[in-house]
């Protein structure tokens, strides 16, 4: 279970854009996974396993959370260090902003097929949908991306040099 | 499972097993015939991932070590 921690605390922080509350996070999900191990199937995807746990955590608290305010002022991206090759494309903070603005489903799809290198197929199992139903809110999410992050002046400028 | 939160299955639209053009397990690989859309997507990837890595390569802190041993401690 050590060996999963990793990819597990990429996985919060990524979905909650929060690097705090992504460990508390991880850490309900590491004793939840404890206290249900008999229900993991020995071969399968411990990660994938736990991703699932995850989630149901954090959707547990954000139907709780929802009226709060999102981390929108960049608090989070800030703590990150800002990767200094990425500089001249895509402003840093406007990304992590507009993946928190994406519906936590599509955040969630394009995270684990897009970061975390699951199989649409083990996707679909983490969020107990239909692999088509993953297909489609990668789709979306990733051109919901793309429209909020052509408002910013970093993409725009792309967009000219592209065009 | 039991006490665990159920999240709501979601429906099935007909739609959703249509493929797009766009292929998203490998980012490098675009739409072809969209250049402004490709090259945003392109960078989505790799921000993506650079939030992704940049945790996944974080040392484990110790507060998940020290839960771990104490999961592991049978209780008495």
């Amino acid at each position: 279970m050590i060996a999963a921690i990793p990819s597990l605390r990429a996985f919060a922080v990524s979905l909650s854009g929060n690097a705090d509350r992504a460990d508390d996070l991880v850490q309900e999900t590491l004793v939840k996974a404890w206290s249900h191990l008999s229900s993991f199937q020995a071969g399968t995807n411990l990660s994938a396993w736990l991703f699932t746990i995850l989630r149901n955590v954090y959707y547990s608290e954000y139907r709780k959370r929802r009226r709060e305010v999102a981390d929108s002022d960049g608090a989070f991206a800030a703590q990150l260090a800002q990767p200094a090759a990425q500089n001249d494309h895509m402003d840093f903070l406007d990304f992590t902003a507009a993946m928190q603005k994406l519906p936590p489903d599509q955040r969630e799809a394009i995270i684990l097929v897009g970061a975390s290198g699951l199989s649409y197929e083990e996707a679909a199992a983490v969020c107990s949908c239909a692999v088509g139903t993953m297909k489609s809110r990668v789709n979306r999410g990733r051109n919901r991306l793309a429209e909020l992050l052509a408002t910013s002046p970093a993409a725009a400028k792309i967009i000219a040099k592209a065009g | 499972m039991s006490s665990m939160t159920e999240i709501e299955k979601p429906k099935m639209t007909k739609k959703a097993d249509k493929e797009s053009g766009i292929r998203v397990v490998d980012n490098r690989s675009v739409a072809k015939g969209q250049p402004q859309q490709s090259e945003i997507q392109v960078q989505i990837g790799r921000q993506l991932r650079t939030v992704y890595d940049d945790v996944l390569n974080q040392p484990i802190p110790d507060r998940f070590m020290e839960l771990l041993q104490k999961l592991d401690t049978p209780k008495k």
